[in-house]
């Protein structure tokens, strides 16, 4: 999407000069013929595509590159910088169980089981159904528990974990049926 | 506080009614009673049952027999030592006895001489322990009915101030330093506080001591009840209009022994909100395993050390009491480990922040408030939902993402990243995608600029007149604000924390900034909440994602750099990276000074190497100290940056620093 929007202001801009406009403040003139532009539009079009990476300013980052100071750092325009990740959480409820469904961050695994710390949630709701959401995750955290408590059988709750593949550059979901 | 035929010594904890023994084991005194204590020799004094007389009795628990003479035939059971003189006064009712002073002042003439004052015919009451008061000279008594007397010890009379409301051998009665009168029943052991300084002076239950048959106390009426040196007391942390401080009769629990607690340990403080002088966090016994929503179960996960009972509290009208219709655990049997309980929020229960308190005792009835022998109080504050509700937290519901800006902006700055620094967490509550509450809560960590800022969130997307202004709450460091926090004459919803954060912190002595300068460490001074509920049907995709849109804006009045030729004001504002601007701001401020943003492409507030004044880290960070480059603070940070988040991707993380390039409190 981003590339085609400028693709489009490029085009725009080319198309301007190609139509000897000088800029709009200056210029009471009358604007050019529309038919004028409609055919060069058609020439423009089919050149630009290379040339406009090319004319786009933006610095690429390089990878490699060491710099002394974060001044001369360079960045894509397009990333964000959010030490984060999105996560797809959904959960399969088989029998419509009125359940409480938690995402958490700390938990233990111990000699009674899970821990959950529910101070550490994401993600606390009522479930009657399915459930589906989206997370987003701090970079630090790479193991995340889902804990289910049905109303009906308060002493057997579930949990279940998910481990981050740091390796993957899928989407991240963490799916319980 | 002395018992038993055999006599045993006791200390007690009148705080908490927590007592233990003190006497040696091979004392093999018999019974004492009328015990005093004196402010002018820190000696107890008891009349001794064996010897038939006073005794001395030492901090060795040495027992010294005193002769005195004009002694009657019979043991006394009501004494104590005045305040104001060094006189022990002895009292027994009837026309054979009556109330009699001894003077332990070896420089007086009548130096242990048993003086009657009067006949126990004509000051006849059935008290069975009496106390002075810490100043007025008078001696305090309640009677087996209730009855409250303010005697003088030398006339002999007496008035009768009050009925506390309370019956009973009141055996073992002790003054504060405050003017409290304590009064220890033998039958329950319940200790009452009256207060006597007020006009008609009433019992109010205090704490569950020890019962007895027989039953003497003494304390030095001029100290303070609760040790602020080694305190053994627990107490909670709600308010005080909840009943937490000792002034209030605050919930308290004394640690004693320290074997029944909730989770894994607790702590001891002279009273609430006071620091334990420890990092232990002892509030660790309670897991809300599924959320609190009105009219819904609840379940709990409560860790005992040991076998006692559970009696826990919600607040659920938000009244900051907890009533007695609010008892949502009522002497719940818990044994040690995990115990799983499910209890009902009310369906009135109101939406929003409030107030819980667990207590754990082997006593098995326990109100709201008062002190009691063992066991612990934990408060937490929780939020009731409206039924069915899907709360997201970003980072997580009790840990802080943080903001930090540069704010030279439209010039590069030197990239210290601690201009400003705030911590921050954010909370949607949604009922089938149906946008209820948004909660902000966040601390203003450091500044480390002189320019003056105002801080602010817009949620993008959501309209002002979306906004249900008559619940809407606002708070500056747990204060509600008169001020709305919504900006007038917007028609997005705009949250202006402050409009100059120089008003709320101030730089530490000898320091240029807050908390950003090394040795300019001092606690966090602004912390701020904000809950937001929402007029009906707010689609929740119709509003942005976390983190909405944080943004500082240049306070009214105060210069920026040199691109502006005046004072911009709100209409300067600095974003994260690619984040449109408000309608307040002045869009042709864009694109000045180092400025590249591009709207065209939806790009803002980044310079020409794609770099922003801003960023957002979804976690504690320890911001760099002052004028030192993020780079040597966080040395992956670059490498994060021009992978375009491919590698070291925890960059920000406290083992990812450089420890002597952070700022350290």
């Amino acid at each position: 999407m981003k590339l085609t929007n400028i693709t489009l202001v490029s085009m725009m801009s080319l198309l301007m000069v190609a139509c000897g406009g000088g800029g709009s403040d200056s210029a009471p003139e009358p604007a050019p013929a529309p038919a004028a532009v409609v055919e060069e539009v058609a020439v423009t079009v089919v050149e630009t595509p290379t040339e406009v990476v090319v004319v786009e300013p933006e610095q690429q980052p390089d990878p490699d590159a060491i710099y002394d100071t974060t001044a001369e750092l360079i960045a894509a325009k397009s990333f964000m910088l959010d030490p984060e990740y999105e996560l797809t959480v959904s959960y399969q409820n088989q029998n419509s169980r009125s359940a409480y469904l938690s995402v958490c961050t700390e938990f233990t695994e111990g000699q009674n089981g899970i821990k959950v710390s529910y101070d550490s949630c994401l993600l606390r709701t009522s479930v009657d159904s399915d459930y589906k959401g989206k997370l987003m995750v701090a970079n630090d955290q790479n193991r995340l528990v889902m804990a289910i408590w049905y109303l009906d059988d308060t002493k057997n709750p579930r949990y279940e974990i998910w481990e981050n593949d740091l390796d993957s550059n899928d989407v991240r979901k963490f799916e319980v049926n | 506080m002395i018992q038993d035929k055999i006599a045993n010594l006791y200390s007690v904890q009148l705080a908490t009614g927590f007592y233990e023994k003190s006497s040696p084991l091979d004392w093999n005194q018999e019974k004492m009673n009328a015990l005093a204590f004196s402010v002018h020799d820190r000696y107890l004094y008891a009349f001794n049952y064996y010897y038939g007389t006073i005794v001395r009795i030492g901090s060795d628990f040495q027992v010294a027999p005193i002769s005195l003479s004009n002694l009657p035939d019979k043991g006394f059971y009501v004494g104590d030592i005045s305040v104001n003189e060094n006189a022990y006064y002895l009292y027994r009712p009837g026309g054979s006895y009556g109330l009699y002073r001894v003077s332990l002042d070896e420089t007086t003439s009548d130096y242990l001489q048993m003086e009657k004052v009067v006949n126990g015919s004509t000051l006849n009451h059935a008290i069975y322990d009496f106390a002075f008061h810490p100043d007025n000279g008078f001696a305090y008594a309640v009677d087996r009915w209730g009855n409250l007397w303010k005697i003088n010890v030398q006339a002999g009379t007496s008035v009768k101030l009050s009925n506390v409301g309370e019956a009973g051998v009141f055996g073992a009665v002790y003054f504060d330093v405050t003017g409290n009168l304590y009064i220890s029943r033998n039958s329950d052991g319940n200790i009452f506080r009256v207060n006597t300084n007020w006009d008609y002076p009433v019992a109010e239950f205090f704490a569950y001591g020890p019962s007895s048959s027989n039953n003497d106390g003494a304390r030095c009426a001029l100290a303070p009840i609760i040790s602020q040196e080694s305190p053994t007391t627990d107490f909670g942390d709600a308010p005080d209009s909840y009943g937490s401080s000792i002034n209030n009769n605050g919930a308290r629990h004394d640690v004693g022994e320290g074997t029944l607690f909730l989770g894994e340990a607790v702590t001891s403080e002279p009273n609430a909100y006071a620091d334990n002088g420890t990092e232990v966090n002892d509030n660790d016994g309670i897991q809300f395993v599924t959320g609190v929503e009105a009219g819904k179960t609840a379940i709990v996960d409560i860790t005992s050390s040991g076998g006692g009972f559970v009696n826990a509290w919600v607040d659920s009208d938000k009244d900051g009491e907890f009533d007695a219709d609010e008892q949502i655990i009522t002497a719940e049997a818990v044994t040690s480990g995990s115990n799983v309980v499910a209890y009902d929020i009310p369906t009135w229960a109101e939406t929003g922040a409030t107030w819980t308190r667990f207590r754990l005792s082997s006593e098995q009835n326990l109100t709201p408030i008062g002190g009691v022998s063992d066991g612990e109080v934990e408060d937490y504050p929780i939020d009731i939902a409206e039924q069915n509700v899907t709360a997201m937290h970003y980072p997580s519901s009790d840990t802080w993402a943080t903001l930090a800006f540069e704010d030279n902006w439209p010039l590069v700055g030197d990239y210290d990243m601690n201009d400003l620094v705030v911590h921050y967490r954010l909370s949607s509550y949604d009922v089938s995608g149906t946008l209820m509450r948004v909660k902000i809560e966040g601390e203003v960590v450091a500044i480390g600029a002189s320019y003056h800022n105002g801080f602010a969130f817009r949620l993008p997307g959501l309209l002002r007149s979306q906004v249900d202004t008559g619940r809407l709450s606002f708070k500056i460091n747990g204060v509600e604000q008169s001020v709305s926090p919504l900006e007038a004459d917007t028609d997005e919803a705009i949250f202006i924390i402050g409009n100059d954060l120089w008003d709320f912190v101030t730089a530490g002595e000898n320091c240029k900034f807050y908390r950003t300068e090394s040795g300019c460490g001092s606690n966090i001074q602004m912390t701020f909440s904000l809950e937001i509920p929402m007029e009906a049907n707010v689609n929740k995709v119709d509003v942005a994602d976390f983190p909405y849109d944080p943004f500082i804006f240049a306070s009214e009045g105060h210069e920026r750099s040199y691109v502006f030729g005046e004072a911009p004001g709100r209409r300067y504002e600095i974003h994260l990276k690619n984040q449109a601007p408000t309608e307040a701001f002045q869009a042709n401020f864009l694109g000045r000074g180092d400025d590249a943003s591009n709207a065209t492409n939806g790009e803002y507030f980044i310079n020409e190497n794609g770099m922003p004044w801003a960023i957002n880290i979804p976690y504690e960070w320890k911001h760099p100290l002052e004028y030192m480059d993020i780079k040597y603070a966080y040395p992956n940070f670059h490498s994060f940056v021009t992978s375009s988040g491919e590698l070291n991707v925890d960059w920000f993380t406290v083992e990812k620093s450089a420890p002597n390039n952070v700022f350290k409190q």
